[in-house]
């Protein structure tokens, strides 16, 4: 119990939550006693109801009982039937019974009267009355009956109905009074519980006003008390209920002490604001420190930046008009100059401008050096003029303004003036640091010219080098030690064409399959480039092989390349042989051809000779055969001073009389010669123009046409005429040999005039002679300046036309 | 009498081997140049036939095989007379079944000694009809 004090002293919840039970319990409680009585009430007015119901109907079914045996002797008595007087002895037991049944129902005193009245009557009725009736009339003494009835039968019947009717009254009003009552009882008891929850409600007001007091109170207080320390801030008189020991006196403390510590911190923070107020103020001073550094920063940046692009687009080309270009539209960025020009100071004059007119340009430089140029020259330090601009610079503009031009030079490591800049600025000064600034990247750029000078010498050496390399007429390939193609010249790549494409670095397999695969002996060239490229490096090596494509020649030597004593790698060297194994071939041909030339007159020579000297042979066989020796001799003797004659004037060393010759007698020399051979020609001479004198050798032109005319006899074995014929044709003098013999099979044509042809034909092969008349005719022509050709039909005969210059004939004679 | 066909395009070394062959007693035609050849050794089965390397047309070598293919029922002896030796013409002649090769020029009395020679191994040769 005290503990349970103790509990509630500290507990304003607890406290409440027990009076509110309390309360509960209270209310239940009342409530219940008053519905119980309710009930209690209704019960017993039921009961009551109930018993008084069961009176009415017992003394309802008694008068009708009574009523029913008053009929019923009388109509025994009307109608003297039996049924009337069996019916009244029944209701006379049914009078009795309900009298029995009435009798524990009779509680009041009128009930006992009344039920003993009751039985008063049904004895007289019943038991005197009736059956002294009902012998009378039996008897028939209706006088007797009429008695009775008229001493007090009927008056006793009448009145005990009145009786009966009397008490049903009664218990009518009895039912009645009992019905009030309860209803009187039962808003009696409304009022009660009326009341009762007026009570109540009563009490739970009280109940809420001290839980009002008690909590709402001290809330409320804290709550005014707070919001005036929220915007007064420490200075606030807390209401005390700190000795209580519930929630509100712990809220309390709570709440003092939570203000207690948002003073101290609010103490704390002002104090550490103020700290803050001047660590922001240093701050903002060391901000704008840095800002005035950043935008120093920035402006040197962007001064590095055009510096770079100065450098970078001097770096960027090797081309020095690009340079120059780069150099002065940089440098009138650097120095915000809005024009600009450079020119260096050699014989090229070698210039670019920035912001110039084509013809400004072209009038500085023709005035370069004779105006204030020449003190660069003489000062070598930059300066900077001030000149009015004229009207047509000053654009919209009517007052003076000025143009500062600055010149800068551009010194050489050894001080001399290499290139002159003129910078012009509108408006404001150079000042001196930029003129030192100007001079400064003047340094940067002599080097720069000096680098394109010495780039622009070493290129044109390279130039020089590739070009002779290029253009060696032999094909030249280097290789490392592992094969891999290093280098390789212009004339390599222009006879392997395709198949040299990608050989630069191209490994050794590579190129070799490809360049294997041009020649005719793949396996050959191989097997040489392996041994050339890895086997014992110390001796050269040459090979020819054959291109498969247009069957050029190549002769391909690979010697080992030595640095420091050591291989480090082979150089191939490529030649076109073609010619040279052409004229080779036709050489050793050649001779095989002169040798067999000389050795079929030789051999039959030689026979008949041994023939004759060694059996005895009659006269005429030995003077054919002499004969036949001395024809031999004379074709071998033609042979020679033919073969002779073409070596000499295919070699060039054939000398020639040169002198005016007129043809015609030439011509009819020869054809009178040639007439003493044969007696089944005919000739025919017809000079058809009157210029026929050219500059010739008469000896060689006599050979000429004895060579033209002998052949044109000698091919035709049937006879005919051969005709000569000499005239004009485009300012040529031309000689015609026609005759009428074999004539040259078409295939032949190209080829007659070649050494040792002979048109193989078995009819010509009778016809003696040593196939090089034609070349010897060529050569001789060829030395005069004229050509010669032909025109022939198979079977028909054959024309040759010589044609030599005549304007050297012309020239001669004048 | 033993027939021969002597080809040969120089007239007077033709001359010379005719008249040689001639004195030696044999029956000799003579042919100048392939086909005149090739006609002859149609119309006629000759024991020997002499032919030239050096021939106008076709060679000697092309005129032998060009016989063998034609009519390889004939089978007379061959002797080619060439200057010009290399081996490889004269694998090709053996090849086409010549029987000697003379060099040319060659001695009048030496060359008839062969040619009697050649015809003479024919009488026991066992290809001989």
């Amino acid at each position: 119990m005290r503990r349970m004090a103790v509990h509630f002293r500290r507990s304003v919840a607890s406290r409440f939550v027990w009076l509110m039970a309390g309360f509960t319990v209270l209310f239940f409680l009342g409530s219940a006693l008053l519905v119980m009585y309710q009930q209690s009430l209704t019960r017993s007015f039921e009961a009551v109801q109930q018993a008084l119901e069961q009176k009415e109907i017992r003394t309802h079914q008694l008068d009708r009982a009574f009523t029913q045996a008053f009929f019923d002797v009388r109509g025994y008595f009307a109608f003297g039937r039996p049924s009337f007087k069996e019916s009244v002895f029944q209701q006379q037991e049914t009078a009795k019974q309900v009298l029995r049944e009435m009798e524990p129902l009779a509680v009041h005193p009128e009930d006992e009267r009344f039920l003993r009245d009751a039985h008063d009557f049904f004895i007289r009725y019943f038991e005197q009355l009736v059956p002294k009736a009902i012998e009378a009339f039996e008897r028939g003494d209706r006088r007797e009956v009429a008695l009775i009835a008229e001493n007090g039968g009927t008056a006793a019947v009448q009145s005990f109905q009145k009786r009966l009717a009397a008490y049903h009254d009664t218990l009518i009003d009895q039912m009645k009074q009992e019905y009030i009552d309860f209803k009187r009882k039962q808003q009696y008891g409304q009022a009660a519980f009326i009341a009762f929850i007026a009570l109540m409600l009563f009490l739970l007001q009280r109940l809420m006003r001290l839980a009002a007091r008690q909590i709402g109170r001290p809330l409320q207080q804290f709550a005014a008390a707070a919001e005036q320390f929220a915007k007064q801030g420490a200075t606030v008189e807390w209401p005390t209920f700190d000795e209580q020991e519930d929630e509100i006196g712990k809220l309390s403390k709570a709440f003092m002490m939570m203000m207690e510590s948002i003073r101290e911190k609010e103490e704390h923070l002002l104090a550490q604001n103020e700290e803050l107020l001047a660590q922001q103020e240093e701050l903002e001073a060391q901000q704008a420190e840095l800002e005035q550094a950043l935008a120093m920063a920035e402006r040197r940046e962007q001064e590095l930046a055009r510096r770079n692009d100065l450098i970078k687009g001097m770096a960027q080309s090797l081309d020095k008009q690009e340079v120059l270009h780069s150099v002065i539209r940089n440098l009138c960025a650097i120095m915000k100059a809005e024009r600009g020009i450079i020119v260096v100071a050699d014989e090229e004059r070698a210039h670019a401008s920035f912001g110039l007119s084509a013809m400004s340009v072209h009038r500085f430089l023709q005035q370069l050096y004779n105006g204030l140029e020449h003190r660069l020259l003489e000062t070598k330090q930059a300066f900077t003029i001030r000149r009015e601009l004229p009207g047509f610079e000053r654009g919209y503009h009517d007052e003076p303004l000025y143009s500062y031009d600055l010149f800068v030079p551009v010194l050489s490591p050894s001080d001399d003036v290499e290139a002159v800049i003129v910078l012009s600025r509108f408006g404001a000064a150079f000042t001196d640091d930029e003129a030192v600034e100007a001079e400064q990247l003047g340094k940067h750029i002599s080097i720069s010219l000096q680098k394109l000078a010495l780039y622009e010498e070493a290129e044109k050496d390279r130039r020089l080098t590739e070009d002779i390399f290029n253009h060696l007429p032999e094909g030249i390939q280097l290789v490392d030690l592992h094969g891999t193609n290093k280098l390789m010249n212009g004339r390599m790549k222009e006879w392997f064409g395709a198949a040299a494409d990608g050989w630069h670095e191209a490994p050794y397999a590579e190129w070799k399959q490809r360049l294997c695969a041009l020649a005719t002996d793949e396996q050959a060239l191989s097997v040489f480039l392996d041994q050339a490229v890895f086997g014992p490096a110390d001796e050269l090596s040459v090979m020819t092989y054959e291109l498969k494509e247009n069957r050029i020649v190549m002769e391909v030597y690979a010697a080992p390349l030595y640095r420091g004593g050591a291989k480090f790698g082979t150089i191939f060297v490529h030649r076109d042989v073609t010619k040279q194994v052409e004229v080779d071939r036709m050489k050793s041909e050649l001779v095989s051809t002169v040798s067999h030339e000389l050795r079929t007159p030789l051999a039959g020579i030689l026979g008949l000779a041994e023939l004759l000297l060694n059996k005895p042979l009659a006269p005429e066989r030995q003077h054919k055969y002499l004969t036949a020796i001395y024809q031999e001799a004379e074709r071998l003797t033609a042979l020679i001073n033919d073969f002779l004659d073409v070596q000499r004037m295919e070699a060039g060393r054939q000398t020639y009389h040169w002198e005016p010759v007129d043809l015609v007698p030439v011509v009819e020399k020869v054809v009178e010669t040639e007439k003493l051979g044969t007696d089944i020609h005919a000739f025919s001479v017809s000079i058809e123009t009157k210029r026929t004198v050219i500059r010739g050798d008469r000896e060689r032109l006599r050979q000429l046409f004895t060579n033209l005319v002998h052949n044109a006899v000698k091919y035709s074995p049937d006879g005919g005429t051969v005709a000569i014929r000499l005239y004009e044709h485009s300012g040529r003098l031309c000689v015609d040999v026609r005759d009428e013999g074999l004539g040259i099979p078409a295939e032949a044509l190209p080829h007659i005039f070649e050494k040792f042809y002979r048109v193989d034909n078995s009819d010509r092969r009778r016809i003696g002679g040593t196939g090089l008349g034609l070349t010897i005719v060529k050569e001789i022509v060829k030395a005069h300046g004229g050509e010669v050709d032909v025109v022939s039909e198979e079977k028909k005969g054959s024309t040759f036309t010589v044609r030599f210059p005549m304007a050297s004939i012309t020239q001669e004679i004048n | 009498m033993k027939q021969i066909l002597l080809v040969e395009d120089e007239e007077v070394l033709r001359m010379l081997a005719a008249d040689l062959l001639a004195d030696e007693g044999y029956k000799v035609d003579e042919a100048a140049d392939g086909a005149e050849a090739l006609k002859r050794l149609r119309e006629r089965d000759y024991d020997l036939v002499l032919l030239d390397y050096m021939l106008p047309f076709y060679s000697g070598v092309e005129v032998l095989e060009h016989f063998r293919r034609e009519c390889p029922e004939k089978r007379p002896k061959v002797i080619m007379l060439s200057a010009k030796t290399q081996p490889a013409d004269r694998e090709r002649a053996l090849a086409a079944g010549a029987d000697l090769f003379i060099e040319k020029p060659y001695r009048p009395f030496e060359f008839v000694k062969k040619v009697n020679e050649v015809l003479h191994e024919t009488d026991g040769s066992p290809l001989s009809p």
